[in-house]
């Protein structure tokens, strides 16, 4: 058996790019892993559906353009975090520069991609709850699959 | 290994990469991945030539000393 439970997984940030969008290019990256985190959230594209439906036939269906997809972590809000702090900058950044993000899983497993953080809304709810930040990361790359040990 | 910069923390801040906790005002001796991040998110700031001219040889944690210019001129002798 080779499930695993998502306890334990990590998603950090840099303000760096890789030399080359592959596993070596990332890895030669420095991260800072962002804290407090509750949810990191659905990783991976989606590709769009074109479909035909001809007067004669089966609906046709073929493959059309792809969405990188996005990331929305949940986490507790925490000023003195530098990786929160970092992804609150990217969150401000008035530039369309790309961030490189890192999600280790707990067997080991790791997800490169780049991205654009289009916004760090916090939460503030009832009174018994933690004040929490939903940013999105829209997803801008592929993603660099490494597998854990 | 890879090199070190020495910065100044320009806030109080914690990695939680290392669980490592910075204090504000104090100087530090970081790889160069962490300073290009830290500095990036506004929480540390390279530190001068001067400033580093000023720091022990061995690359100790230091608490920088305000400018002079800073400090109180001693009240004239009466």
């Amino acid at each position: 058996m080779a499930i695993q439970a998502s306890a334990g997984a990590a998603l950090a940030i840099s303000a760096a790019n890789p030399a080359t969008p592959d596993a070596a290019g990332y890895l030669a990256l420095t991260y800072t892993e962002i804290g407090q985190i509750e949810k990191i959230g659905t990783i991976g594209s989606q590709v769009a559906k074109i479909e035909f439906q001809p007067l004669k036939g089966a609906k046709q269906k073929l493959k059309g353009s792809i969405d990188y997809g996005s990331l929305q972590p949940s986490l507790a809000h925490d000023d003195t975090d530098a990786g929160q702090t970092l992804l609150r900058t990217s969150a401000d950044e008035a530039t369309n520069k790309l961030y490189s993000f890192k999600v280790t899983y707990q067997n080991g497993a790791i997800r490169y991609f780049q991205g654009r953080t289009f916004g760090y809304p916090e939460t503030v709810d009832g009174a018994d709850t933690i004040l929490m930040a939903a940013p999105t990361v829209e997803i801008c790359t592929p993603v660099v699959k490494v597998a854990g040990t | 290994m890879s090199k070190t910069v020495p910065v100044l923390v320009l806030s109080a801040f914690e990695d939680a990469t290392w669980a490592d906790r910075y204090a504000k005002g104090k100087t530090y001796a970081l790889e160069e991945g962490r300073v290009a991040n830290f500095e990036a998110a506004g929480l540390v700031r390279k530190l001068t030539a001067d400033e580093v001219s000023k720091l022990p040889a061995n690359g100790e944690v230091k608490t920088i000393a305000k400018p002079s210019h800073t400090r109180k001129r001693p009240r004239a002798a009466k």
